[in-house]
């Protein structure tokens, strides 16, 4: 008998038919409610997402196009080393293999440790997801994120050096946009709020908001982007260029 | 005259132009009706039983309409020439029940564990697992991350790996694979922890 949960859980899964009229009058009702509006009205029921207008974009807009949403989880960083990175080659406080370099300060650590993970000394096949933490000793510490954040890890979260109890949450939503926000373009901004406030769900960031700051009409700028502002405890999403191709 | 019957030719011509063009339009607004009938009946109890499930603390009635109503204003995004279509519908009503949740969710704290994991191992019964090992299954559901959970429940329960995966997650493919390869992993782990436990 087959003994993996996984399996055993699949065997469970229904073998839904289409419905047929008739089948359930709520959603022949639904259906017709649907296919009878207008597809391009503004909804004006379910989520209300709470956005606004940011008058100073053009400030934000320039952090978003000079980097990656990584280089937002390292500006929101602040290590007590300053001179030193290291690149695991795990998940983990206790890696397998662990690369010291001192900073460059022209790099972000994920751009650092990636040329590692492609001539040999971590890894040949390139970068995975890389997700930059702060260890117990405050150093940066390069890890293969995986969709994970660092405190899963067993990693300190980093200190955004903001005022208060904000900074660790600062941090956390720094990273998990860093690690887990679309690295291809995301050419809508609905769809760039909705994973953001998915993220945001997902570590708890109940005080936080998205602001839409960007042109919607802009075409040279087609893709929308995360932007962590911590004193206000706001996630921006704006518009830039295509990220570049892979 | 021929003078005379220009305008009026001209006139047909307008008209017959006119026809067309609404004429087409008809076809279009018919077509995308009929794409988006197909799609709601094929998984609207797919999406219902997700909402059931997993976000119990929201009003499934209301998650359900605005889920399918995005998707008929959004019908243009829709990857609904492949099997990503229900990861997608998931995708949209997972955001819809966390936003609702989430502006309630201080006055509904308590409701936001859901119960998914017993109601989906209960499903185990049904389909001839033992009952022992189906509790196993449930413990080690249980052992889980609700993140980790969640991933296992949307690739083991509705089908939906890769590109559907990351669809319904919100995330790229390469994270929806190796979100699903480690909450997999947590959970055999756990499984095999419980058996350990019930061996000695």
């Amino acid at each position: 008998m087959n003994d993996d949960p996984f399996d055993l859980l699949s065997q469970s899964r229904p073998d839904d038919r289409p419905l047929q009229p008739g089948d359930n009058p709520a959603a022949d009702d639904l259906l017709a409610r649907i296919v009878a509006s207008d597809p391009t009205a503004t909804p004006t029921s379910g989520v209300t997402r709470r956005r606004g207008r940011w008058g100073a974009g053009v400030v934000v807009v320039t952090v978003v196009a000079g980097g990656t949403a990584a280089a937002a989880a390292w500006w929101a960083a602040r290590p007590s080393d300053t001179t030193t990175i290291a690149c695991y080659s795990d998940a983990s406080t206790d890696p397998d293999v662990q690369v010291a370099l001192p900073r460059d300060p022209d790099l972000t650590p994920a751009q650092q440790c990636e040329p590692l993970w492609s001539d040999g000394t971590i890894g040949d096949t390139g970068a995975p997801p890389l997700a930059s933490c702060v260890t117990a000793a405050g150093i940066v510490a390069v890890v293969p994120s995986n969709g994970e954040t660092c405190s899963t890890f067993g990693l300190t979260p980093a200190d955004t050096g903001g005022e208060g109890g904000e900074g660790d949450v600062a941090t956390q939503v720094a990273n998990v946009i860093s690690e887990q926000y679309p690295r291809d373009c995301v050419a809508n901004a609905d769809d760039a709020v909705a994973v953001i406030e998915t993220l945001l769900e997902d570590i708890d960031a109940d005080d936080w908001t998205v602001t839409v700051a960007g042109d919607t009409n802009d075409d040279d700028r087609p893709c929308w982007y995360a932007a962590v502002v911590a004193d206000t405890q706001t996630v921006l999403v704006v518009n830039a260029a295509a990220p570049p191709s892979p | 005259m021929v003078v005379a019957d220009r305008p009026d030719a001209a006139h047909v011509a307008a008209d017959m132009s006119g026809d067309a063009v609404q004429s087409r339009e008809a076809d279009q607004a018919t077509s995308r009706v009929a794409q988006f009938e197909r799609i709601f009946n094929m998984h609207y109890t797919a999406v219902e039983r997700y909402i059931t499930h997993r976000h119990d603390s929201v009003d499934r009635a209301d998650v359900l309409s605005v889920t399918f109503t995005t998707a008929w204003r959004r019908l243009d995004d829709c990857p609904c020439g492949d099997s990503d279509v229900r990861g997608w519908l998931i995708g949209i009503a997972r955001n819809t029940a966390r936003n609702t949740a989430r502006s309630h969710r201080r006055r509904h704290a308590a409701e936001t564990t859901s119960p998914a994991a017993r109601r989906l191992v209960a499903d185990l019964y049904d389909v001839s697992v033992p009952a022992d090992t189906a509790a196993r299954v449930a413990h080690a559901l249980g052992q889980l991350r609700d993140t980790d959970r969640e991933v296992v429940e949307l690739a083991a329960y509705y089908g939906l790996t890769g590109s559907a995966l990351a669809a319904a997650l919100g995330v790229n493919v390469n994270v929806a694979n190796v979100r699903l390869h480690r909450a997999r992993q947590r959970l055999t782990d756990a499984y095999r922890a419980a058996a350990g436990e019930e061996s000695r």
